[in-house]
């Protein structure tokens, strides 16, 4: 199956950085030339699921339901992991301070219950239980269902690269046009990628005896 | 020349509020929000978790231990990426349930007999060597059971990476 046939149906698209292979491959190139090659790959996963999934945009009372949360609604999901997080903290430094290890996780681990002791991370077949077994001889995370979809000569590792690599697939989806675009896109990136993309980074804390200047 | 002048001091301050592409002040992201769902690819919160543990105890357990297995190398505190981290994970988890070599004690039992003995009132192990111990037991224990061997496969748990970066932060 090649990305265009791919792209018709449900899947995800990856974004990456396309410098470093490049950079081994060509090692006869001057230093001045490779360092021009900070591309930005594209790949596309399919969807291997069993159940029906449509990527089409939806609409709820004429507007359409968009593929992200609103602000306020991401406030109010940030407070919901915040307090997760704190709890979990708060109860193990709890623990901490009567010098115990709040949870010994390690009899419970993979490692010892199923034998996940290769790298990438993967559980011996031989130890996990019938229900796991079919999920892992499938394995639909491997690069037989990972289709490069193209290099585009922007180095998405820069904030610029990263503006025009988005721009590209704005334009490419038509999602300024007057009809919109027709489905949803859904991107899978790394952790740099991700925090230039949608990081939100906000405190409504105050700050007390803090000095105000003025420039004259 | 521009100078600087204090105006007047306050007592509560807004700290600045700064949102990237899809969620600037000018709302550019709207139709980027409307149709792009961006996603951070699960291998990366295993990844950014490996790579800070791996610099979190690089001083006291990784440094030592990767001169003592490979002399005359030179060691990579970044990591030399997650595959590397995690398999010296796996050798420590595999290490730490054995037996000694020569004893039918394994190593696990001797940290917890050695913690115990730390708390005896005239313990011969000092407060730095007190420190160790319990370092070695959470980074075997939790941190390493957490980021490597535990968050897989079961959704409820794969925030604990982030769980472990938090407590590291904050021991640091």
């Amino acid at each position: 199956m090649y990305g265009r046939e791919i792209e018709e149906g449900p899947h995800v698209i990856w974004y990456d950085n396309y410098n470093k292979m490049y950079n081994k491959q060509l090692v006869s190139m001057s230093r001045d030339v490779l360092k021009l090659c900070n591309w930005t790959g594209r790949a596309v996963r399919p969807y291997l699921g069993t159940q029906p999934v449509s990527m089409k945009v939806k609409r709820s009372r004429g507007e359409i339901v968009p593929a992200m949360p609103q602000l306020s609604e991401l406030w109010e999901f940030t407070e919901v992991i915040d307090r997760a997080i704190i709890k979990q903290t708060a109860s193990t430094i709890e623990d901490s301070d009567s010098q115990q290890i709040p949870t010994d996780f390690l009899d419970s681990s993979f490692y010892v219950l199923y034998g996940a002791s290769r790298v990438p991370l993967k559980p011996d077949e031989n130890k996990v239980p019938e229900e796991y077994k079919e999920a892992l001889r499938h394995s639909p995370d491997t690069l037989e269902n990972f289709h490069p979809a193209g290099l585009i000569e922007q180095n998405i590792g820069s904030n610029e690269g990263l503006a025009r690599v988005i721009r590209k697939l704005y334009d490419e989806k038509k999602m300024g046009s007057v009809l919109g675009a027709s489905h949803y896109v859904a991107l899978n990136v790394d952790c740099n990628i991700f925090s230039r993309l949608m990081k939100v980074n906000a405190s409504t804390q105050c700050v007390s005896s803090s000095v105000l200047f003025s420039s004259s | 020349m521009s100078k600087l002048n204090i105006i007047g001091q306050v007592n509560h301050l807004f700290i600045f509020i700064r949102m990237q592409m899809m969620y600037d002040f000018t709302d550019g992201g709207v139709l980027l929000r409307k149709y792009i769902s961006v996603n951070l690819g699960w291998w990366h919160n295993l990844k950014n978790a490996s790579e800070k543990l791996w610099q979190r105890f690089s001083l006291s357990v990784f440094a030592p231990l990767f001169h003592s297995l490979y002399p005359a190398s030179r060691f990579p505190i970044k990591s030399r990426g997650p595959q590397d981290a995690l398999i010296h994970f796996l050798y420590l988890a595999g290490a730490y349930r054995q037996r000694i070599p020569g004893t039918k004690v394994t190593v696990r039992d001797k940290l917890a007999k050695l913690l115990l003995r730390a708390e005896e009132p005239h313990s011969p192990i000092d407060k730095q060597g007190v420190y160790h111990l319990y370092n070695l037991k959470f980074l075997l224990e939790y941190a390493i059971p957490s980021v490597a061997l535990r968050s897989l496969y079961k959704h409820t748990l794969l925030l604990s990476p982030f769980f472990v970066v938090v407590k590291i932060s904050i021991l640091e």
